[in-house]
């Protein structure tokens, strides 16, 4: 039977970091890479594992998968955040893939997102699969934001997901919100996305309005009653705030930027 | 020639390090200045130091409370509040010392408040009008102590007008904004709590879908938002964004019991500019 190393990426964790560490308590390793929290993240992880590393703050975590990867030594590899958790049957599924049933080298895990209090099956959440499972040598690493391991090789699918508690309350939905989309404002700035006069109505408001109406209609988020209707908003949301914010970016008046990390 | 009558400037602050400096700076022509500080992280403390002596901390129970405990602390009759984001112009100074120098039967003076969002002045959508009292006479005017963030006024007496303007720079990027847009929505929550609305499934019709449509339609169309330009729009769209969170926030609350560690809430409490993203920042002054 293969060994696996479980991988988690954490910044100001605390609250969530022993949940999560609490079903993954059964692999072979567990390495954290910590973007250096204020709180206690660090002294709750070193409860369960020895392999703690402190990095620099980036925003998000997906840079930092590799610095991770390269402190594991098994070859499979469990890549979670800290607000996700493995259930027993997805355990049960993970140890058939060690003990070398199944012949893929990368595996796509769904997931089962929680908002507020409520398993959301609509809106495209879920199945929503994510590749997170995966021999190390067999997949390439992307450093953008909400984006996955790229796999080499043809990848399998599992049945069991990992739960995902997107946010307990809405102050925090729209705290992370408002941090993504000013990531998200930049990349696009970076690509050269443009927002002037003569399609600015389009880029804030009719494509924020489409994309809430795609995922409330078509993606069936009125099944999920109110909470499809808050997502949809939501997602109007997200979208204006990044264009919006991609607007200021170009607009500003002394243009002086720079990336500013704690 | 009469006596003038002294000043007390009243200034309550929290992780305010890039404006206190500035504030103060425009205030130290009073006679006496209290900042009230919600224990700071940052150096807010140590730049209030240097402008005066009088800098309490006290734990945030309530903004009216906040200010109260400061009117307690003052020497003075007269009294300035402000924010550590506002400032007092020249023109505004003058004016405020002459209406001090005579007698006058006001008990408080109504001023207006120019906004600064992303670094654009905004004097329509409804933020350009004469509805704060920030200087009054303290044994006539008093906060209202039964809402927790929302600002009222007891006024025994009759109230006169400020002609001049004072400078708030409400936010400098649309972080910042939304961030705001955050905070004022949970705040507006607590006070609809404290009166014991609730929002249900007849009237949660009005709430989520008329009412922050209405209050877009009334800050762009009637209050003339328009005018502003694009600033106007993003004013005028997150005003009903914001009705339309705290109604959101509120049935949350309802369905989930009382969490009243608000300001425990390390998504509020750190400052302004974390670390945990990356931020753009510019200067627009």
């Amino acid at each position: 039977m293969d060994k696996l190393s479980v991988i988690i990426v954490t910044r100001n964790e605390e609250r969530k970091i022993k949940r999560c560490l609490d079903t993954v308590c059964w692999a072979d390793e567990i390495v954290i890479v910590d973007q250096s929290s204020d709180d206690d993240t660090v002294k709750l992880s070193k409860e369960y594992t020895d392999k703690v590393y402190v990095v620099d703050p980036k925003g998000y975590c997906e840079p930092d998968r590799k610095v991770a990867v390269s402190h594991t030594a098994n070859e499979w590899i469990l890549y979670l955040d800290a607000d996700e958790l493995v259930s027993p049957e997805l355990k049960e599924e993970i140890m058939r893939v060690l003990s070398g049933q199944n012949k893929n080298n990368s595996y796509y895990i769904p997931r089962k997102n929680i908002f507020l209090d409520k398993w959301i099956k609509g809106s495209g959440w879920y199945p929503g699969y994510v590749l997170r499972l995966f021999k190390k040598s067999y997949v390439n690493f992307s450093d953008n934001i909400h984006t996955d391991a790229i796999p080499i090789t043809r990848s399998g699918y599992f049945k069991n997901p990992i739960i995902h508690y997107t946010c307990e309350n809405i102050d925090e939905y729209l705290y992370k919100m408002n941090s993504y989309t000013s990531i998200l404002a930049f990349q696009a700035y970076k690509k050269g996305v443009f927002i002037g006069s003569t399609n600015c109505i389009i880029k804030l408001f009719l494509v924020p309005l489409s994309r809430a109406l795609h995922k409330y209609l078509f993606q069936a988020g009125y099944k999920d009653g109110f909470y499809g209707f808050i997502i949809a908003c939501f997602t109007f949301l997200t979208v204006f705030m990044m264009n919006s914010k991609l607007w200021e970016i170009q607009y500003s008046d002394t243009f002086n930027m720079k990336l500013h990390t704690r | 020639m009469p006596v003038r009558e002294k000043l007390s400037v009243i200034v309550g602050t929290k992780n305010a390090e890039n404006d206190i400096g500035d504030c103060l700076e425009s205030v130290k022509w009073a006679d006496e200045i209290i900042v009230i500080d919600d224990f700071s992280a940052d150096k807010t403390i140590d730049i209030a130091r240097k402008y005066t002596d009088k800098v309490f901390q006290r734990k945030m129970t309530g903004y009216p409370e906040q200010m109260d405990f400061g009117v307690q602390k003052s020497a003075s009759r007269w009294i300035l509040v402000l924010d550590a984001d506002e400032r007092i112009m020249p023109a505004l100074e003058e004016e405020i010392l002459e209406k001090l120098s005579r007698p006058t039967d006001a008990s408080g003076y109504l001023l207006r408040r120019l906004n600064l969002v992303l670094g654009r002045e905004i004097r329509h959508c409804g933020w350009y009008e004469k509805n704060n009292i920030r200087l009054f006479n303290k044994e006539k005017v008093n906060y209202d102590l039964r809402l927790k963030y929302l600002v009222r006024m007891r006024v025994l007496g009759s109230l006169g007008m400020l002609d001049n303007d004072l400078i708030h720079h409400t936010c400098r990027d649309l972080y910042e904004y939304f961030k705001r847009v955050n905070l004022w929505s949970t705040l507006n929550t607590e006070d609809l709590i404290e009166r014991g609305f609730r929002v249900n499934n007849l009237n949660g019709i009005f709430y989520f879908f008329i009412k922050p449509g209405a209050i877009f339609f009334q800050k762009y169309v009637l209050k003339a938002g328009y005018r502003d330009r694009f600033v106007g729009f993003l004013v005028s769209l997150l005003s009903g964004i914001t009705y339309f969170l705290t109604y959101l926030k509120l049935w949350r609350r309802q369905s989930r019991g009382p969490q009243s560690t608000l300001w425990k809430k390390s998504w509020h409490n750190d400052p302004v500019m974390p670390g945990e993203i990356y931020y753009i920042e510019k200067r627009f002054q």
